[in-house]
């Protein structure tokens, strides 16, 4: 029930937080192209993400309650928005921090493959081939590791004599990215290279809904994207020896910690890395829910925030300084209140000392806020200064088109949500899960 | 100045490329090693996890029986009731069926005095029960002295037969058919009794006015066997 909660409590945090971030990104004139359209995109991969987590939270709560077939209905709300999440990961990877797309033909061709596999998505699900291979399942994996692990060893990796803080902050910002992707992948490297149940039969689908050959696609997603984080956190380790540390490998250190814990916990049960649903241990739940579903819920919001406001992809003037400072205290009260629901649901702490922890933490987080929010704005970290100019490709789009992403997204949710009652109405999902026998 | 295909800024010549390659190399490997563990290491686990497990269950009987009387005077409408002990619900994994014999002999002595019609009806009460299962006989009416038998199920889906089941664990069974609840309560039965005088009597001597019933209570509990 913890798990449902939190991500209602996601959703809420994602759609606020991206909704505030995109109105503040749309105001922002001074964005370079690659920037300006990797900020829209960031900001409504939060939006869209949202409704992913309260699409699973309802798709959880009607499965648990064996009631109705309007499961469909969410469970293909929740994956219709996976495919813009993905769709929106490629995005970035391909322009920023580094654009690999580098003139304006190349980034049509780009963004119409990237849009066209959305829809094509979409016409598969309609038809009755959900999940299915052709999906490409693990996709997102697959980009986010090759497109942002290349320029992290390049940057990196780069000689001395021309490594910079601009080299040293678009690796981080390539690090960053990786962490909010594949942060929970990375909880469970030792399974893959121990070759352990928990990992290898990882099986999101449920029995005989997915083939094997759709659980290999994904999982495989999932090994390519721990090989990238493991040769992350071997050269910041590397890096940190040689006397040129990055706080990247404090970021990500902790996933891979957490993935030797893990190791112990998930070995002592037969759930796979994914707990899901009834039947679970209570400490595999535990687990779950304070590694898996809280980096989901709160730790990518919190990496988003960091990146719109660590790389400069918000104009922070008078004008809009307050509203950055509500999605910041938005950010700090929502995260800890809801850390604090799931101690008292493991601990059950009186309510009243909890009520004053929240009031001291928050206290002290908005008082940290303060701080840290104008360290942050004040101090943006640049990726330009003493980097190649033929890494920065300059393109002339006009902004308007860069805002009618917005109206596509838009239009796409509107898209989305019918093709799911189109679903849920022919009970397509049902039939298919007798067919396959699931 | 800018090349149009960033690979090749990437593994230009003039561009350090061992990092780059040795970071594709062991993605490339960790990848196949992947694939190699899912398709012939792992395979046929990962084939079978879903495979379901089958069960068998069987269910061994006891029953407590509770036997009752009671004199029911002509046109007279009794209401007898019974209850299943605690103890039977705290030794036994559920209350099965519920069966109910009642018989009753006419017992005026008068010579070609016919049996009494005498109906029984199982009341819907408020006890946890299938009342509505398609085999249950909540009712029945009788003139000729013999024995009416009703029947209710108790516990949903029980019958006292075998079982084969498939999925899941031992545990989950045995909790399936574990619950307390269904049969706790007290049950009612009404008991009616009309007088059939016997052909061409006109005296009132030779007429009974009433007849005593005789109730045996079977309350069938179960212990679930999985295996």
């Amino acid at each position: 029930m913890e798990e449902t909660n939190l991500l209602f409590i996601g959703a809420i945090l994602s759609i606020a937080l991206g909704g505030l971030s995109l109105r503040l990104v749309r105001r922002n004139e001074n964005l370079a192209w690659n920037e300006a359209i990797a900020a829209h995109i960031l900001c409504l991969m939060f939006i869209t993400k949202g409704i992913q987590n309260a699409a699973t939270g309802y798709f959880n709560e009607e499965v648990l309650s064996t009631d109705g077939l309007v499961w469909q209905f969410w469970l293909e709300i929740a994956f219709a928005m996976d495919y813009i999440f993905a769709a929106s990961i490629c995005s970035i990877a391909l322009l920023y921090p580094v654009p690999f797309l580098r003139n304006i033909k190349q980034v049509k061709i780009g963004f119409s493959i990237i849009a066209g596999f959305i829809v094509f998505r979409l016409i598969l699900d309609v038809v009755g081939l959900n999940f299915t291979a052709l999906h490409i399942p693990g996709f997102v994996y697959y980009s986010s590791s090759l497109l942002w692990g290349t320029v992290y060893i390049k940057f990196r990796l780069a000689p001395r004599e021309k490594r910079t803080d601009a080299t040293r902050n678009i690796a981080l910002l390539a690090g960053l990215f990786l962490t909010l992707v594949l942060g929970h992948v990375w909880m469970w490297w030792p399974g893959l290279i121990l070759q352990s149940e928990y990992f290898f039969f990882i099986d999101l689908g449920g029995g005989s809904f997915t083939s094997t050959l759709w659980d290999f696609m994904w999982t495989s997603g999932y090994s390519i994207g721990i090989a990238a984080g493991l040769a992350i956190v071997s050269i910041e380790v590397y890096q940190a020896i040689k006397g040129d540390p990055n706080k990247l490998l404090y970021i990500i250190a902790p996933y891979f910690a957490l993935g030797l814990i893990g190791y112990s916990i998930y070995s002592t049960g037969s759930d796979t890395g994914f707990v899901l649903g009834e039947g679970k241990g209570e400490v595999l739940e535990l687990w779950s829910i304070f590694t898996t579903n809280l980096h989901f819920t709160i730790a990518r919001p919190i990496i988003a925030m960091y990146i719109l406001l660590k790389f400069g992809l918000f104009d922070i003037n008078e004008k809009t300084k307050p509203m950055a400072k509500i999605m910041s205290i938005i950010l700090i009260v929502v995260a800890t209140s809801a850390i604090l629901e799931l101690i008292q649901s493991v601990i059950p702490i009186n309510q009243m000392i909890t009520a004053a922890l929240l009031g001291i933490i928050i206290a002290f987080g908005i008082g940290w806020e303060e701080k840290s929010f104008h360290t942050l704005v004040s101090n943006p970290a640049d990726l330009r200064k003493g980097v190649d100019k033929k890494w920065f490709p300059e393109i002339d789009i006009p902004r308007k088109y860069i805002h009618r992403i917005d109206w596509a997204c838009l239009i796409y949710c509107l898209v989305a949500l019918l093709v799911s009652f189109i679903i849920w109405q022919m009970d397509i999902l049902v039939n298919i899960a007798i067919e396959r026998g699931a | 100045m800018t090349e149009n295909n960033i690979l090749k800024d990437f593994f230009s010549k003039d561009e350090p490329r061992n990092g780059m390659t040795i970071f594709l190399t062991f993605l490339v490997a960790v990848v196949i090693y992947h694939a190699s563990v899912f398709w012939f290491v792992l395979k046929d686990d990962i084939q079978s996890q879903f495979d379901l497990e089958n069960y068998t269950i069987d269910f061994e009987e006891n029953s407590f029986v509770y036997e009752d009387s009671r004199v029911v005077n002509d046109d007279e409408r009794v209401t007898l009731e019974f209850s299943a002990p605690n103890e039977m619900f705290e030794s036994h994994n559920g209350f099965g069926i519920l069966f109910v014999d009642i018989s009753y002999d006419e017992t005026s002595g008068e010579l070609q005095d016919r049996c009494d019609t005498v109906s029984v009806d199982l009341t819907p009460t408020g006890v946890s029960a299938v009342w509505g299962h398609e085999n249950n006989v909540l009712s029945a009416m009788n003139s000729d002295c013999e024995t009416m038998s009703l029947v209710l199920y108790v516990f949903p889906n029980y019958n006292g037969t075998s079982l084969s089941v498939a999925g899941n664990d031992k545990q989950f069974w045995v909790n399936e058919w574990m619950d307390s609840s269904h049969g706790q309560g007290v049950f009612e039965l009404d008991v009616e009794v009309s007088v059939n005088n016997p052909p061409g009597s006109v005296l009132p001597t030779v007429s009974d006015s009433g007849e005593e019933v005789n109730v045996s209570w079977n309350a069938v509990f179960f212990d679930a066997i999985v295996e």
